[in-house]
């Protein structure tokens, strides 16, 4: 028996109970019927007509079906849905390792752009570096990112306009496949499911609309927190005066609490037990903090990391970045994050690299540094990838 | 007035948030209008526009039915940057009502397209008082519909559109529109318009959806860059899709007839129309809901009510609206106006007759008003009977009549029954003739009694009754109460075919059958017309076995007419009962009681009846009824004179003295008379009856005696005669008591004239050595001795006995020695053979 949590819905299920959706294109053939559970998904006031849902007899020694055939029409069909909220499943499901990243901030804290950069470093030189390869398992996905994420960065050189929170979105869901080369030479595959979820955040701002709309925290593997340090005062105040900076916004304490408290309530985790969902909290914006930092700051150094995650590295941006923490904010965040996570670590990145134009132009070309150090820490606690320490 | 209000947007420090609300409005509410009211802009427009390009923006207005019987109206505008300067944000003021009829009044969603009552900016207070009214839009007008849709192909394209909202509203597969923000408004506007207003306002829409997949709206306006896939499929099986940008669109098969109707009222610009049918539509939906999209039928039925006349066609889907959705009961006055519309008709074809049908039944049933019910008969009549009828053909005719004859339509006897009798007038066709005079009188469409059907039976029914159909026709009829109509028009008719042969053996058979022959001889007594009750009587007399009872029932019904003598009546009835064939014995025994004495022996059938008398008659035993019939027979004044002395004779018998020499002597002669010597069973049987007085009286010996000469010298070759004599001589020998004494005297009298060779053996003469010889030896021993005995006693006697038993017992003897020689040669001749 394998089990798997749908990205949407966020139930637990059996492999063995994936549903499948009829693919006869004609309804006169294969006639539609009202699909209760996926309009209750996303919220229509009246039941959607779909295509007829398929609940396959899976025989005793299989785990899954990777199709089914319509009694109705007879026709093939491999789109699998979950059984429970009826959206579309990835076709990896059940046969490789799903890995939800959750991404975690307030307002206008940069979660957009992280995604937008970090997916296109991705597919671009930290694959490489990874000897990986990022593909895009449906439309959505594709779609989303092309016209949400990357056409405004890339193409008109622009902010990603405000995340609409009402809007339900798709999650971006990836399988993420990385070369090896064993103890005998031979290359050898490891393949995950990827799923992002970005949300608005505004989302982040009660906790009743987190247990709404953003369910998936506590079922990720990974959450990537990321900190607007624009918003922290005693940065506000040391920065030049011609800075433009953002109005303030919830406080990350509250948001990290929040997702503290929705953690354990989902996993009925006691007081008593530390969480063990690894957290990367990672400063964004950094490009405007250049005249804060040291000279000699990890954070003004490229990012080392390689087919192997470097644990030297790691360790010292961590401690630098608790430092400033510590010196910015005090002790009260990192006390939270320790008092109640297994794993964390602080980072910081910028993912444009320079600061936008007042109409939300970019002055420069996006050149992002340090964008995939909270991920592969994240990768690598979960012990995807290598970690690789110098002994100094 | 309960229109509740909503705003959201991104807010100052807070982000997107609902920035202002209705107290009232519950959080579900709230949930699904932040949802439905999301605005993301197209992507093909600038991403960071400028105020004047704002403007350019599509807007989205959306209408979409909530449960509890709630109706949101909701207006996104984008506005461009947030506080924060950061782009993508939007105004989203939405309108929630739960009771949509009374607090829009008769405002269309669409037409709020332009409302001023729609805000696009923050306020001060973040509760927002409920509305007392909404104003519409100035630009959604009539006109402007029309001017919009009369340009290009657009009318197609709406009658296209039309067809597919109705489809949308019962299956809710949905149509995504493409075209410019304002045009998709005009055709929302256009389709909702178009329809009437309970079904627009089932009908969600959003003028504007970045991704029409992620709401629920019927019509989605769209852009052509948005999310919407454009797939071959969705164009083809999922969507109604109407790219009026790139000219895609999904095909739609048939036009919906009804849209065909509202683009031809958009042509003419007549908003009256559809101000006036929505108005018609409410009031049926709102207590048959269940026609709501029925919308071409109940368009007919507003035309037809309003006084234009409507195809065929059209009257059987109003019909059929009818029927399913039980208006009968529900629009009584309405169907009473329809009804009488649909008996105006000018024509009616076969499958309109069968609707007319199926709704008369309806209206037949328990619970229907009475007056829809006699409009529906009165229609169907129109229908089926007036416009149908004259040009159907027979067998459809037949098929129609059938599933009619059901019903009773006596409600229109009086106003119809001239136009039937008027139509079979009219009507040519003997099979369609015959099978509608069959269905007006099933449907008690014909007053029994009436004197205008006793006419048409005469001139249109009775000249064709020699017709099989015409004949079922007539006897179905006699189950029924035209019964006694159609028999006295048979009657009638029959009266003027008394010397028609040819018509009269054509309608034989009607006439042999009891029910219709009772009738008519009643109808005929009645009529006092003598003619046809005889011509009844020949026909129906000829197919049946109880002549006797019909010839007694006409002698008794004849005693009816005022006839001065029945004898004329009553000798053709007996010749037509018997013809040449005369009746049985036991008939005549009938007739005779049957019939008066004063008739009867006037009647020339006496003389026949007299033979039938004494042929069955045995005359040396007669009957008493024989006697008793001869007697009365013999009153008869039309007897011939044979039959008369047989008569006589069989009456005389019993009155025989036997021992009165006279009597003898008077049957001898009789016997003996020229009269009889054609008939030999009659005179051989009264010679045998004289013979037998003869020999058993002991009185007539000598008179015995004197026959016995007679019989032997002159009557010596009566072969009649003596075997007369001989049959009375056996029957004399049957009473044992004289048979002794009649043996001796027999032999006495008859052995004289062997010795005198007068009489030889063999001859027809003999006696002794046949009859004689026979009986004796047939007695018993001891009886044969007594016998021998008696004729021995005189010694002239036992001579002549003594030979005759020596003759009669040597021929015995001589036999079997002849045949013991006979049998000693063949054993010598085969001893010889063998040697």
């Amino acid at each position: 028996m394998a089990n798997f949590i749908c990205p949407y819905c966020f139930e637990k299920c059996d492999t063995r109970d994936i549903c499948f959706r009829c693919i006869n294109p004609n309804p006169s053939d294969c006639p539609l019927e009202e699909d209760e559970a996926f309009s209750k998904y996303w919220g229509f006031a009246s039941t959607r007509q779909m295509p007829r849902i398929i609940k396959p007899n899976v025989p005793f020694y299989k785990n899954r079906l990777s199709h089914a055939i319509c009694p109705k029409c007879k026709t093939k069909t491999t789109k699998m849905i979950c059984p429970h909220c009826h959206n579309p499943l990835p076709h990896t499901t059940g046969l490789v390792e799903e890995y939800m990243i959750a991404l975690v901030g307030a307002k206008a804290a940069g979660k957009s752009h992280y995604v937008a950069v970090l997916i296109n470093a991705l597919r671009q030189d930290i694959g490489q570096k990874l000897n990986a390869s990022l593909v895009a398992l449906n439309d959505e996905t594709i779609k989303r990112y092309r016209d949400e994420f990357y056409k405004p960065l890339y193409e008109k050189k622009e902010i990603i306009k405000k995340t609409i929170s009402p809007e339900l979105k798709h999650p971006l869901m990836y399988r993420f496949s990385m070369g090896r080369e064993s103890k005998f030479g031979r290359q050898k595959h490891t393949a995950v499911t990827l799923v992002f979820f970005d949300t608005a955040g505004e989302n982040f701002d009660s906790l009743d609309i987190m247990r709404r709309e953003i369910k998936y925290i506590s079922n990720s593997r990974g959450i990537i927190f990321i900190l607007d340090p624009l918003q922290i005062p005693a940065v506000r105040d040391r920065l030049p005066d011609d800075t433009i900076l953002p109005a303030v916004h919830t406080q990350p304490e509250e948001i990290v609490t929040r997702v503290i408290n929705l953690i354990r309530e989902d996993h009925q985790i006691p007081e008593t037990e530390l969480i063990n969902i690894p957290v990367a909290l990672a400063f964004s914006k950094i490009d405007a903090l250049c005249s804060l930092l040291h000279p000699d700051s990890m954070l003004n150094r490229a990012s080392p990391h390689g087919a192997q995650f470097d644990i030297n590295d790691y360790e010292l941006l961590n401690s630098e970045m608790q430092a400033y923490l510590q010196e910015w904010t005090g002790p009260e965040l990192n006390n939270i994050m320790k008092h109640n996570f297994q794993h964390f670590a602080y980072f910081g990145f910028s993912a444009l690299g320079a600061p936008p134009a007042s109409d939300g132009g970019l002055t420069e070309a996006v050149s992002s540094f340090r964008i995939g150090d909270p991920f592969l820490w994240l990768l690598w606690k979960n012990k995807l990838i290598k970690g690789r320490k110098n002994k100094a | 007035m309960t229109i509740l209000q909503h705003h959201y947007t991104s807010s100052e420090g807070k982000g997107f948030q609902t920035s202002a609300v209705s107290s009232a409005l519950d959080k579900d509410t709230i949930l699904f209008l932040e949802r439905a009211g999301v605005y993301i802009p197209p992507l093909s427009l600038p991403s960071r526009p400028t105020e004047e390009e704002i403007k350019n923006f599509p807007v989205s207005l959306s209408y979409y039915v909530l449960e509890d019987r709630k109706s949101a109206i909701i207006h996104s505008v984008y506005i461009g940057k947030d506080y924060s300067g950061r782009f993508g944000n939007y105004f989203s003021h939405s309108l929630v009502t739960d009771d949509y009829a009374n607090d829009m009044k008769n405002l269309l969603p669409i037409q709020l397209w332009g409302s001023p009552t729609w805000v696009t900016k923050e306020g001060s207070s973040p509760e927002l008082p409920p509305l007392s009214k909404v104003e519409a839009g100035s630009f959604m007008t009539w006109d402007a519909i029309f001017n919009f849709v009369a340009t290009n192909d657009r009318l197609l394209r709406l009658s296209h559109l039309l067809t597919a909202a109705k489809e949308s509203l019962k299956t809710k597969k949905r149509i995504i529109i493409v075209d410019s923000n304002q045009n998709i408004a005009l055709w929302i506007a256009a389709v909702t318009f178009g329809l009437p207003r309970h079904l627009a306002q089932q009908i969600s829409f959003t003028t504007y959806t970045k991704n029409p997949y992620s709401i629920e709206a019927l019509i989605c306006g769209t852009t052509s860059d948005s999310d919407f896939h454009f797939s071959a499929q969705e164009i083809e099986y999922e969507y109604f899709v109407f790219d009026f940008e790139n000219n895609r669109f999904s095909k739609i098969s048939e036009i919906d007839p009804y849209a065909e109707v509202v683009c031809k009222k958009f042509k003419d610009r007549n908003s009256k129309y559809f101000g006036d049918f929505s108005t018609f539509y409410d009031e049926i939906v709102s207590r048959a809901p269940r026609c709501q999209y029925d919308l071409y039928s109940l368009f007919a039925l507003y035309s037809a009510i309003s006084g234009v006349r409507i195809s065929e066609e059209d009257w059987r889907k109003v019909i059929t609206l009818i029927i399913s959705y039980n208006l009968m009961n529900l629009f009584p006055n309405l169907l009473i106006e329809a009804l009488q519309r649909l008996s105006d008709i000018p024509h009616a074809g076969r499958d309109l007759t069968l609707d007319a049908i199926d709704l008369y039944n309806e209206a037949a049933r328990e619970g229907v008003d009475p007056i829809v019910r006699y409009k529906a008969a009165k229609a169907l009549f129109s229908i089926a009977v007036l416009k149908y009828s004259p040009t159907a053909t027979a067998s459809d005719l037949e098929v129609i009549l059938g599933k009619m004859k059901q019903f009773n339509l006596e409600q229109l006897q009086e106003e119809c029954e001239l136009k039937c009798l008027e139509l079979l007038r009219d009507i040519q066709d003997v099979q369609k003739k015959l099978s509608l005079f069959n269905l007006f009188m099933t449907m008690r469409l014909l007053r029994s009694d009436s004197t205008r059907l006793a006419s048409m039976l005469d001139h249109e029914i009775m000249p064709i009754i020699t017709e099989p159909l015409t004949q079922k026709l007539f006897r179905d009829a006699l189950r029924t109460d035209f019964r006694v109509q159609f028999i006295h028009a048979f009657g009638r008719y029959l009266s003027g075919k008394i010397h028609d042969t040819k018509t009269l053996t054509a309608v034989s058979n009607m006439i042999s059958d009891d029910l219709i022959y009772n009738d008519l001889n009643s109808f005929a007594i009645q009529q006092n017309n003598l003619r046809l009750y005889e011509t009844l009587y020949g026909i129906y007399v000829q197919t049946k076995k109880d002549k006797i009872g019909l010839f007694l029932g006409f002698y008794k019904n004849i005693q009816k007419f005022s006839l001065k003598s029945n004898i004329e009546e009553l000798e053709k009835a007996f010749s037509s009962t018997w013809g040449t064939s005369p009746p049985t014995f036991e008939e005549t025994i009938k007739i005779v009681d049957g019939i008066a004495s004063d008739d009867l022996y006037q009647c020339r059938f006496a003389d026949l009846l007299a033979e039938v008398v004494y042929k069955n008659t045995n005359f040396i035993e007669p009957a008493s009824k024989s006697i008793e019939l001869a007697g009365q027979l013999l009153n008869s004044l039309k007897l011939s004179e044979e039959h008369r002395i047989i008569l006589d004779v069989i009456t005389t018998i019993p009155k025989l003295d036997e021992e009165r020499e006279e009597d003898l002597k008077k049957l001898y002669t009789l016997a003996t008379s020229n009269f009889f010597s054609a008939n030999v069973s009659l005179r051989k049987d009264i010679l045998e009856l004289f013979f037998r007085k003869l020999i058993m009286v002991n009185k007539h010996k000598n008179l015995h005696k004197d026959y016995v000469k007679i019989l032997v010298e002159l009557q010596n070759d009566d072969t009649i005669a003596h075997n007369a004599y001989r049959a009375a001589f056996r029957y004399a020998i049957s009473d044992k008591s004289s048979s002794i004494n009649i043996f001796v005297n027999c032999f006495k009298l008859w052995d004289k004239f062997y010795t005198r060779k007068i009489i030889t053996r063999g001859a027809i003469s003999d006696f002794l050595y046949t009859a004689f010889k026979d009986a004796f030896y047939s007695q018993k021993k001891k009886t044969r001795e007594v016998i021998e005995e008696e004729i021995c006693s005189d010694p002239q006697v036992k001579k002549r006995w003594e030979l005759f038993k020596q003759e009669t017992e040597r021929g015995l003897a001589v036999t079997i020695n002849r045949n013991i020689g006979k049998l000693t040669d063949l054993v010598k001749k085969m001893r010889q053979k063998k040697k």
